[in-house]
């Protein structure tokens, strides 16, 4: 008979296994580590989490769920689910105090908490619950009626070896973006920056902005230094643009290529580096993005048009389809037709219909390459004896 | 079954390599073949291999397996190396293109054994350092557990759970949200 092969082995072996589980369910690493000790211990070990990150380096981190806002009010704690997962399961801590999304990118959420017992901003961590709240910045900008933001890592490298920031655990460094319009008749819109690292809001850019708009509580789009915020025109059907320059501390304002309702457009972050807006007029979803022409002046062009009713099998001309959000680095639009969500793979045009039904305004994407992290475990496994 | 390598294009010139199973079985491969094994690689390089290389973590079932493995993959390198330099070539591109679908197909009916068999060939395989095969068969079992119970895991894969009544319910309560 063979001797039994070294444990040593088994536990390699057991690693090269777990390592090849497909990243866009964390649900199926958690279970594994309930399989046996060897199969835990791998999993519990610290190098595991940055080895199955490297494994995967050829895809981006996958969309494991997403945050959705609620219509009108702040949730209030312990109300509706704020996460929703793509997949059954998934590891997220709901904020347990009253708040709504406003962006979650690079594993971080950026939580508006005006009207709570927690200040007006909050950067928050779902898998761990790690929240930091965030000061309050000169004008008392946060408290605009109409107000939106952003958060992004300041890493200047980024977190990983390519944009993707697979490495971002969340926590600092980071940079939160806010817009608020204020005024009635001048209507002026403001962009504060704070740094984590500087602990300070720097002062406000400003822009006086002539139709009587308000900013959209969707994501940004964030293309290189620039981050796009959507503005709706109230009184009327039409939206436009707020862009605001990181590099320039500038704000200026764009048109939308075409009359979309405001719950039917969302702005993108293409792959080419320019920025991108996908709209549904009727059932017809139309793809643009924004290019500079050779005389260096920027304009909408056109590049895919979709027909959704056959796309969705949608029956029936009551039914109305919103684009309510956009996952960049994975190229995943996702889109609502009464209490159904399909996620549109845009690269191979496939389509995905979530199991778990429910009307959303609007959602946050949320993209992380997650490995069960057993830090507080009291759990001692010994080592394989040799 | 316990020859092999005759079936070599350069069988003349190729230097033969003695593989011995746990079970004392002699398995006679070419240099080609056998180093598809950075373990064996190194044991060449080290000139080591005088007299056979004996393979104590592996049984002749397995082994003649792996073999089977490493011929088909080692055909497929050398392939891969005589036709490098004639890519501009459209009629070299098809019979690559047809190779690399051939081995696909060999793939996939190579990995088409009982449970016991392919966590014995990724034992092999990761012994052994073949990168082809430990990838092959490591990814079917990852594929194969999605959606799975730890108990529905440990029972396609003959597992024993060794962890003790306090310490799956320690992990279970650390991962509750993935068994909701």
């Amino acid at each position: 008979m063979a001797a039994p092969p070294p444990p040593e082995l088994v536990d390699d072996a057991v690693a090269e296994i777990l390592l090849r589980i497909p990243p866009s369910d964390p649900a199926v690493l958690a279970r594994a580590s309930a399989v046996c000790t060897s199969w835990r211990r791998v999993l519990s070990d610290p190098v595991f989490p940055r080895r199955y990150r490297a494994f995967h380096h050829g895809s981006p981190p996958p969309l494991l769920g997403f945050l959705r806002s609620s219509h009108h009010h702040p949730r209030k704690a312990g109300g509706t689910a704020m996460f929703v997962p793509v997949e059954t399961h998934a590891p997220f801590l709901e904020p347990t105090f009253r708040c709504e999304p406003l962006d979650c990118r690079h594993g971080r959420v950026l939580l508006d908490t005006v009207g709570g017992k927690k200040g007006t901003l909050a950067v928050w961590d779902p898998i761990t619950g790690d929240h930091e709240l965030l000061p309050e910045p000169d004008g008392g900008g946060p408290c605009c009626r109409s107000r939106s933001g952003a958060v992004l890592c300041a890493a200047a490298a980024g977190c990983g070896d390519d944009n993707h920031h697979r490495d971002c655990h969340g926590g600092r460094p980071y940079l939160a973006v806010f817009v608020g319009i204020t005024g009635d008749r001048d209507m002026v819109a403001r962009a504060w920056v704070y740094s984590s690292e500087a602990d300070e809001w720097a002062p406000p850019a400003s822009l006086l902005i002539d139709a009587y708009s308000s900013i959209e509580r969707k994501r940004a789009a964030i293309v290189g230094n620039q981050v796009y915020f959507l503005l709706s025109i109230r009184m009327s059907t039409r939206t436009a643009i707020l862009k605001y320059d990181l590099g320039e501390h500038r704000l200026s304002a764009i048109r939308s290529p075409l009359e979309y309702n405001k719950d039917a457009v969302v702005l993108m972050s293409m792959e080419d580096g320019s920025l991108g807006l996908a709209g549904i007029i009727g059932s017809t979803l139309e793809l643009w993005s924004r290019k500079v022409d050779s005389e260096g002046v920027a304009g909408w062009e056109q590049y895919r048009v979709i027909e959704l009713q056959k796309l969705l099998h949608i029956d029936g001309p009551y039914h109305r389809a919103d684009v309510i959000g956009f996952a960049e680095s994975v190229g995943v639009l996702l889109l609502g037709v009464d209490a159904t969500v399909f996620m549109f793979e845009l690269r191979s045009g496939q389509v995905r219909r979530l199991s778990k039904p429910g009307h959303y305004n609007h959602v946050f994407p949320f993209m992380k390459f997650y490995v069960p992290d057993f830090p507080s475990s009291k759990l001692q496994f010994p080592a394989e004896a040799s | 079954m316990a020859s092999a390598g005759s079936g070599d294009e350069k069988a003349a010139a190729a230097a033969m390599i003695t593989l011995i199973s746990s079970d004392n079985e002699k398995f006679e491969v070419t240099e080609a073949t056998a180093t598809l094994s950075q373990t064996i690689r190194h044991m060449i390089e080290d000139g080591c291999t005088d007299g056979g290389v004996p393979l104590p973590n592996v049984t002749s079932k397995i082994l003649a397996r792996v073999i089977e493995y490493c011929k088909k993959h080692a055909t497929a390198a050398a392939g891969e190396e005589g036709s490098s330099s004639s890519f501009s070539d459209a009629a070299f591109l098809e019979v690559d293109r047809a190779f690399l679908e051939e081995l696909e197909e060999f793939d996939d009916a190579f990995l088409e054994v009982d449970r016991a068999t392919l966590f014995d060939l990724i034992l092999a395989a990761n012994y052994l350092d073949i990168k082809g095969l430990l990838n092959l068969t490591c990814q079917k079992v990852a594929d194969s557990v999605k959606g799975k119970t730890p108990e529905q895991i440990r029972e396609m894969y003959n597992i024993v759970n060794d962890l003790t009544p306090e310490e799956e319910a320690e992990i279970r309560r650390e991962t509750q949200w993935a068994f909701e």
